[in-house]
């Protein structure tokens, strides 16, 4: 993660937020790339040093806890403060004697919702437990259910969400606009992390999904950035595209991140099969694992619901035939996976994209030349004179 | 004239006076003239008769305007163009005498010639053809042939005075006639070749532009221009008519190439847009970095040149657009990062197929000692499509307030503006520029009023 070092690095959006005051609730609202969870551990990092140290920053999920774990030392945040909201929520419960032996495994947002619910009538039986924390303080707050959100309120005295409705990939239906009723919301409008291309390809998703353009308040300041399509005749040609850029990637970038994303498990597990039989094996990081003590491995492979909060150098969206799997989801799903990347996106597909990937794709490439008019008409068939 | 004719007059001629010129020696003839060597009171000079056949073709009167013309220039000289000594008629003949220049000329020593070198030439000539226009004369026929170089090749000279009159195509009878013109007609402007110049000192300026920037493409490209078209003849119109000559030697300086390529637009009106007679004589801008960043743009451009299949006029616009816009964001990005300036948003506009507006909006920064918002617009409108013509115009404004910017400029606001086929570096050295100019004029700037707009003058221009 790009961690600043120096408040003359912040900006004023920024500014405003290291001057709250220790008390309050709030939101910081902004786009990707803009320090939000960044602050969320600066101000955990604040409130820790004057006298509110009983709290606990929660991730949405391992892969995210792993990356904000790794940086956030140069915070001095406690790793222990740094929680997946989940196993908060199973410690709580465990700590409190409750039992969790029905849980739906199987199912995630069931799960979540279940462990929810289980907190909560925690809380009515156990009054003593409201508001038995100082701050609890949320990253990627946009991804959780009413009820999660109800268990943050509920057990600390004061909450720091951070979250971007555009990067919402899992509920359709979102829970910023009720917690901005509750809240203060600080807004941060620039960004600084994605390159200028990579805003204009994600902002004709974003538009599809509805979301204001993220190109206008754009303020990166690194290598210039790209936005490529690779329409391949076979599954095995991505591949092989994407382990030849990978070669060229790892020595242009040395130390970081490069990711490898298919839409669906299938589609990260085949990645992660063909990649691992490549010549690129020993580089690839342990499953659902955003960081290792082996500094060689660099080569993040994943799905698209497990990259987000993170970011990458480069990102390579492989098997993007299949992204319409999704479903209503899609198009967030995309915008997402878009913006995680600083510097290069790949798209590769056997086949076709859908629509809205079809008009990234226009936006950021040159226009071809028109096809001659008689092209445009039907075929004869083949073999007839 | 052909070789018979000049032989048969050489023979009359020579060992004769003529306005007490003793004809001495044959050097060479063209089209219209043969030149002798002559002298006169130890006085060693070019000595040009006119084809008797020709004057006669076209009518005397009409050549003896044509001597009084030259002869205009007795008296005034300039160290860049042949004196003229003499001019008259005696019997049939008419004759001018000049300044006899005994070296070799630029097109016999093009590839001896250091670059270093290249812009003093260019502007030696520029100068000299100046000088001919302040004298209301054109040239009219400015080539490598006709340019003398001084043996050290630190001097160049403007030798002739042009032709008879405006060649025309119903003129060539025979293969003589052709060969001869071959020379002249690669180096002439699309309305010499169809005759459709007018008669106005900006349409010979267009045509003396069109003619340095000929000579400035072979030095630039150390070849003569159209080289590869010269057979069959019908080619070589074909190029003068249609062919945009690509100069993109990576070593040649920016400006240069600039120039050169604005001089040899198709279209005179594009010339008089995009060249000033001042062009010639800009110094040169040393920067290593500069000239790295040049190559390889003009690799790139090279490049896409190379690969491109023939496309239609409406393709050509929607890529030419596509990289005009892509360029401009570029450089823009690229300057606020080098140059580190304060934090901004952007917004894009395309009003029109042909047109892309960006406006690039500067927040107030107590860090950098900015007091006040700043804005600068920059529009890329692609001009001519097939003559690869563009333009880049910016303008500039602060104010006090975000919502008082306006999201276009207005059409009263100073700007600056750079035509012409404009490739990466000419982009982004405008770009530089005018972004730097207005950062530095918003820091000066006091703003008056809440709310209110000013425009800033970048530099020089409207």
């Amino acid at each position: 993660m790009s961690w600043w070092l120096d408040i003359t690095d912040l900006d004023e959006d920024q500014k405003n937020v290291i001057d709250l005051p220790p008390t309050g609730d709030y939101l910081f609202l902004g786009p990707p790339g803009s320090g939000k969870t960044n602050l969320l551990l600066i101000r955990a990092e604040y409130l820790i040093r004057t006298k509110y140290p009983n709290l606990f920053v929660l991730m949405f999920n391992e892969p995210l806890h792993d990356f904000v774990v790794r940086g956030g030392v140069l915070y001095d945040v406690p790793a222990a403060k740094i929680r997946k909201m989940l196993s908060w929520e199973l410690v709580l419960l465990r700590e409190n004697g409750v039992l969790l032996k029905d849980l739906p495994e199987d199912d995630l947002d069931a799960k979540r919702k279940a462990l929810a619910k289980k907190v909560l009538e925690l809380l009515d039986t156990n009054p003593k437990l409201e508001n038995h924390l100082e701050c609890l303080l949320v990253d990627e707050v946009q991804d959780c259910f009413p009820e999660e959100v109800e268990v943050f309120f509920r057990c600390a005295k004061h909450v720091c969400f951070a979250g971007d409705n555009r990067q919402r990939i899992f509920s359709s239906h979102s829970v910023i606009p009720a917690i901005q009723e509750r809240v203060k919301t600080i807004e941060l409008k620039t960004h600084y992390r994605i390159g200028h291309e990579i805003c204009r390809a994600a902002d004709v998703v974003g538009e599809a999904a509805g979301f204001s353009s993220i190109l206008d308040t754009c303020n990166y300041n690194d290598a210039e950035s790209k936005v490529q399509f690779s329409c391949c005749s076979t599954d095995e040609e991505q591949i092989n595209k994407i382990v030849e850029a990978l070669t060229v990637q790892l020595t242009a970038y040395p130390d970081e991140l490069l990711a490898v994303v298919g839409p669906r498990k299938r589609d990260r597990d085949f990645l992660r099969e063909q990649l691992e039989a490549s010549a690129l094996a020993p580089l690839i990081l342990p499953h659902r694992s955003s960081g290792s003590d082996d500094p060689n491995q660099r080569i993040y492979v994943a799905h698209l619901l497990e990259i987000k909060g993170l970011e990458f150098r480069t990102i390579h969206l492989a098997l993007m035939q299949h992204i319409h799997r999704l479903r209503e989801n899609q198009k967030r799903i995309a915008y997402t996976a878009i913006t995680r990347a600083k510097t290069t996106v790949s798209v590769y597909f056997t086949g076709k994209i859908p629509g809205y990937l079809e008009q990234a794709q226009v936006a950021v490439e040159p226009p071809k030349p028109r096809p001659p008019l008689e092209d445009l008409f039907p075929k004869k068939k083949k073999g007839r004179k | 004239m052909d070789k018979y004719s000049a032989e048969k007059l050489s023979t009359e001629l020579l060992g004769k006076t003529i306005g007490g010129w003793l004809i001495e020696k044959y050097i060479n003839h063209g089209k219209s003239a043969v030149v002798f060597l002559a002298s006169k009171d130890a006085q060693r000079a070019a000595f040009k008769v006119f084809d008797p056949e020709i004057v006669d073709r076209y009518g005397r009167d009409a050549q003896r305007k044509r001597i009084e013309r030259e002869r205009s220039l007795i008296g005034k000289s300039h160290p860049n163009l042949v004196s003229v000594y003499d001019g008259g008629e005696q019997r049939d003949f008419l004759f001018v005498v000049m300044e006899y220049f005994d070296g070799k000329n630029l097109a016999e020593v093009l590839l001896d010639i250091p670059p270093s070198e290249f812009r003093s030439l260019i502007s030696q000539i520029a100068s000299a053809a100046k000088f001919l226009e302040e004298a209301s004369l054109a040239h009219r026929d400015i080539k490598p042939e006709n340019i003398g170089i001084s043996s050290d090749m630190k001097s160049a000279k403007l030798l002739d005075f042009g032709v008879l009159r405006p060649f025309d195509l119903s003129n060539i009878t025979n293969e003589g006639d052709q060969l001869y013109f071959i020379g002249t007609l690669q180096y002439s402007p699309p309305e010499l070749l169809f005759r459709e110049e007018e008669q106005s000192i900006e349409a010979w300026r267009a045509i003396t532009f069109y003619q340095l920037g000929a000579v400035l493409h072979d030095l630039l490209m150390q070849k003569p221009l159209f080289e590869e078209f010269r057979n069959p003849y019908a080619r070589l119109v074909r190029a003068v008519e249609k062919e945009i000559p690509l100069i993109d030697n990576p070593e040649a300086d920016a400006d240069l190439r600039l120039l050169a390529q604005n001089c040899l637009a198709k279209t005179p009106g594009h010339r008089l847009d995009t060249v000033k007679w001042e062009d010639f004589c800009q110094p040169k801008v040393a920067d290593p970095m500069e000239a790295a960043r040049r190559r390889i743009a003009q690799h790139r451009v090279a490049a896409l040149q190379s690969s491109e299949a023939p496309i239609s006029p409406g393709d050509l616009l929607g890529t030419q657009i596509f990289t005009l816009k892509t360029l401009i964001f570029s450089a823009v990005v690229s300057t606020i990062k080098t140059e580190s300036f304060p934090r901004y948003s952007m917004t894009e506009m395309n009003k029109e197929l042909h047109q892309y507006l960006l406006r690039v909006l500067f927040e107030p920064s107590e860090k950098s000692g900015l007091g006040c918002y700043f804005a600068v617009y920059c529009q890329g409108v692609v001009v001519d499509p097939t003559a690869n013509f563009h333009e880049l115009r910016t303008w500039a404004c602060v104010s006090s307030t975000r919502e008082a910017v306006p999201a276009e400029p207005e059409s009263s606001a100073p700007s600056r503006t750079v035509k012409g086929a404009l490739i990466e570096q000419d982009i982004r050295l405008h770009i530089q520029g005018c972004l730097l100019l207005a950062y530095a004029g918003a820091l000066d700037t006091a703003v008056k009023g809440t709310g209110a707009v000013q425009w800033l003058k970048l530099g020089r221009d409207e």
